[in-house]
């Protein structure tokens, strides 16, 4: 016990500096959370009050009549919120497969290609063939555009987060024990499903959380790759709206009057409310990864 | 050893991969333009064939323009285009409208450059950029074909539409057939001049404005109302109307009066400084809001008939269309002439990807879009009685459907404007009062010249940066002139200014010697 508290105070920084930087963690915190609050805010506020008394954090007129507008501006948004989070849940769990397997593979040092098959995805992350040859593979080679893989494919293996995994698995899973459930009979495989899987939980959370937010994200790649409005995700409808009101605002020559166009398009208020549902899903996704994301991220460093 | 053997085996697998990638690359696109050379040589006798019969395959032509995104009942409204196109031209059309900004460059970007299969696109000086796709080779050459396959249309546009539309003498789109002049002037805030007395008829220049802001300024100050809204890019200075040769960006012009072909630097010349002193004047005053320079929102105070007045640019019932759009009530003020420049000629195009596999069909739909009311009414309006109801044979109102589902707003962009229906509210003469406008601009002495900036690019980009470092200040009055400008000219002539302009003055000299 008392050797406990002997380590615990040469551990521990002086009461001075522990307060300062909690001080400055609760500062940059709040730095996060007040625009957050802001568009939250607005959402809810009257159009009208705006141009009059601009962005409060507790509305002076309280309104819904932005979500209202959100809701009926379509089936558009709904869909594209289905599809969202569909893509994200296939997508995440598809890349989290692909790269979980791969990592695993170049990290068995008894695999004799494994620094070629790592040279080649680390490769990609210095080298690229540029825009006009990705777009062709994805069109004319592998013809996804305009269909949902196109959302999938492109991001299924991230070349980082095989690396982290590869490290994962070489510090977390001991050669070991790979060896004795070969012993056992146990075959590849199930090697790497009742041994090793469980054993990279944390590590698997971590790049999961990260392909989440990876794939809710995700704008370019309907920007590049879809046509069909049908097909547009939450995050595209919501870049393209704002992108437009931003090129428009800019844009003095265009024949129809740019201002009159702009017109049309979702008042301030109904842009926050999109704002503030494009958020939803994924603050309820961390609760569920927070679990694991410390140990994950701390991977590589010496643990007591 | 065994490293350096591994190295070696490891390279040239990689060079081989890359030779492989390669060779599939050029062996396609060679494949590819045979086969487009032949298909053209193949439609070509087959057109000429068509003349007395109708054998023409069935097509469907792809078609891309700018809007507000695709509209939700485009599938109802295109199958009814589509029973009215096949008896005529056997063709089905699928368009596509995707949203203004990133949304169209990027998308459009990367179907040209990628060669991608499609046939109709919209084009012009300010998106899908008209001068640098075409010359590229992006679009096709449409001179040689206009007689044959649209021969209205070319009819319809004149010779003044068309050499401004010409690039090199070549004409790679269609320019929609709209109003073709520009001039500049002052939107009012009619009930705050009312309220006032304000006497309007007495504005003629740009400084005569001044007494009226002085007006507003001291009643309506406190109010919140904005004597004189200014925004980058949409300022004062546009009143001085310089035609300008590379972009707004770019220093370099000649006078938009078309005195003579000399170019100046538009932003130090006489006229342009007293501008930038009375605008520092009203500046001071308080006549313009302090963060004048950095505002892009400009578009809720005057919703909210906080302001009283701004510059835009005009053209016949300009106001009484924003006061609908606004719902507040604008009077609009002329200050410059209309005037035709190659800018008002690139404005709205529609041009033919070289990639296309029926250019002939597409030009044909073209025409069409050009000589039918009925045609290019379904694509603006979609569906009589579902869409919108006629209340005489040129006006229409849009029903509840029409308003949610299919509300393009892009008469300027389809075709021919002056076929259009008109709204209710909009005057009837419109498209008269757009023809008289159109007849009485004076033509600009350059029209159809376009400056290649090939020869300087690294220059113009750092103009285009000085210009974005002084300008805001300058034109919303924020900086003194008298010490602002100096430095401004001094910027650009480090920035290679000098070069350009004397480029410039090359290639404006050269153009108008060719037309002599």
């Amino acid at each position: 016990m008392s050797q406990n508290e002997d380590v615990k105070s040469t551990n521990s920084i002086k009461p001075f500096w522990n307060g300062m930087f909690n001080l400055m963690f609760i500062i940059y915190s709040i730095a996060c959370i007040i625009p957050l609050l802001l568009v939250i805010g607005v959402s809810f506020t009257d159009e009208k009050t705006i141009t009059t008394d601009g962005y409060n954090f507790i509305p002076k007129v309280f309104s819904l009549e932005s979500y209202k507008w959100v809701f009926k501006s379509g089936d558009a948004i709904v869909r594209a919120y289905g599809l969202s989070i569909g893509i994200t849940i296939v997508g995440t769990l598809c890349s989290v497969a692909i790269i979980a397997m791969f990592a695993y593979v170049i990290s068995r040092k008894d695999f004799k290609y494994r620094n070629i098959f790592a040279f080649i995805v680390f490769f990609t992350m210095i080298l690229n063939g540029g825009l006009v040859p990705w777009y062709m593979v994805y069109t004319n080679f592998l013809h996804i555009n305009n269909t949902l893989l196109a959302y999938i494919i492109p991001n299924l293996a991230n070349a980082w987060y095989v690396m982290i995994m590869r490290t994962f698995y070489q510090t977390n899973v001991p050669d070991s024990i790979i060896e004795s459930s070969k012993i056992d009979g146990a075959g590849e495989f199930r090697t790497f499903i009742q041994i090793v899987l469980p054993l990279a939980k944390a590590g698997l959370a971590t790049i999961a959380l990260f392909q989440t937010l990876a794939f809710w994200n995700d704008w370019y790649l309907p920007l590049m790759l879809i046509d069909n409005s049908k097909l547009y995700n939450l995050q595209y409808i919501l870049y393209k709206t704002l992108n437009a009101i931003q090129y428009l605002a800019q844009a003095s020559n265009i024949t129809g009057g740019s201002a009159a166009i702009l017109a049309k398009l979702p008042s301030e208020t109904a842009r926050m409310a999109m704002c503030v549902l494009a958020i939803g899903p994924i603050i309820l996704a961390y609760p569920f990864f927070q679990k694991y994301f410390v140990k994950g991220l701390t991977v590589g460093a010496v643990k007591g | 050893m065994q490293k350096a053997k591994k190295l070696i085996g490891l390279a040239l697998v990689t060079c081989m991969a890359i030779t492989m990638v390669a060779g599939c690359g050029s062996d396609k696109t060679s494949a590819d333009t045979s086969v487009a050379a032949g298909s053209s040589v193949v439609a070509d006798s087959s057109a000429v064939a068509t003349d007395t019969t109708k054998a023409l395959d069935p097509v469907e032509l792809q078609w891309y323009v700018v809007g507000n995104g695709q509209p939700k009942e485009m599938d109802a409204v295109l199958v009814k285009v589509n029973e009215w196109l096949k008896p005529k031209i056997n063709a089905s059309l699928k368009l596509n409208v995707f949203t203004w900004g990133d949304d169209f460059e990027q998308k459009m970007g990367a179907k040209v450059q990628s060669g991608e299969k499609f046939d109709i696109t919209f084009t012009s000086n300010w998106a899908l950029n008209y001068q640098q796709n075409a010359p590229k080779g992006a679009f096709v050459d449409l001179t040689p074909m206009l007689d044959e396959f649209a021969p209205k249309t070319k009819a319809l546009l004149g010779d003044k539409a068309i050499k401004g539309a010409s690039i090199d003498g070549k004409l790679y789109a269609i320019p929609t057939n709209k109003e073709m002049a520009h001039n500049w002037g002052f939107l009012v805030n009619k009930v705050l001049a009312e309220k006032y007395k304000i006497d309007l008829t007495t504005i003629k220049k740009f400084e005569d404005l001044e007494p009226a802001l002085q007006i507003i300024k001291e009643k309506e100050g406190a109010n919140g109302v904005e004597s004189f809204q200014t925004i980058t890019g949409e300022s004062a200075y546009r009143l001085l109307d310089f035609e300008k040769l590379a972009d707004d960006n770019v220093a370099g012009a000649i006078y938009g009066d078309g005195r003579d072909t000399k170019v100046v630097n538009d932003f130090d010349t006489a006229e342009a400084k007293s501008m930038f002193t009375t605008l520092n004047k009203w500046y001071k005053a308080g006549y313009i809001r302090k963060d004048a320079d950095t505002i892009t929102d400009f578009s809720p105070p005057r919703k909210a008939g906080k302001v009283f007045s701004y510059v835009a640019s005009l053209k016949p019932g300009k106001g009484a269309e924003q006061t609908l759009s606004d719902g507040v009530e604008w009077t609009q003020i002329d200050i410059t002439p209309p005037r035709a420049t190659t800018r008002e000629m690139t404005g709205s195009m529609q041009a033919i990807s070289v990639t296309s596999e029926n250019k002939e069909r597409a030009l044909m739909f073209l025409e069409l879009m050009n000589t039918e009311p009925e045609l290019v009414n379904m694509v603006n309006y979609g569906i009589e009685g579902v869409h919108y109801k006629k209340l005489n044979p040129t006006t229409i109102e849009q029903t509840q459907l029409g308003k949610d589902g299919y509300n393009n707003g892009l008469q300027w962009l389809f075709a021919n404007q002056f076929n259009t229906y008109l709204f209710a509210s909009e005057d009837p003469e419109k498209w008269a009062k757009f023809k008289s406008y159109n007849d009485s601009s004076e033509v600009s002495p350059i029209i159809g010249f376009t400056f290649n900036t090939e020869s300087v690019k690294t220059k113009v980009a750092a103009m285009t940066n000085v210009k974005k470092q002084y300008f805001p200040g300058l034109e919303t009055g924020k900086a003194d002139p008298a010490t602002t400008l100096p430095k401004f000219t001094e910027k650009l002539n480090a920035a290679g200014m000098g070069d350009v302009l004397a480029e410039m003055q090359k290639q404006v000299d050269a153009f108008v010697a060719t037309k002599k």
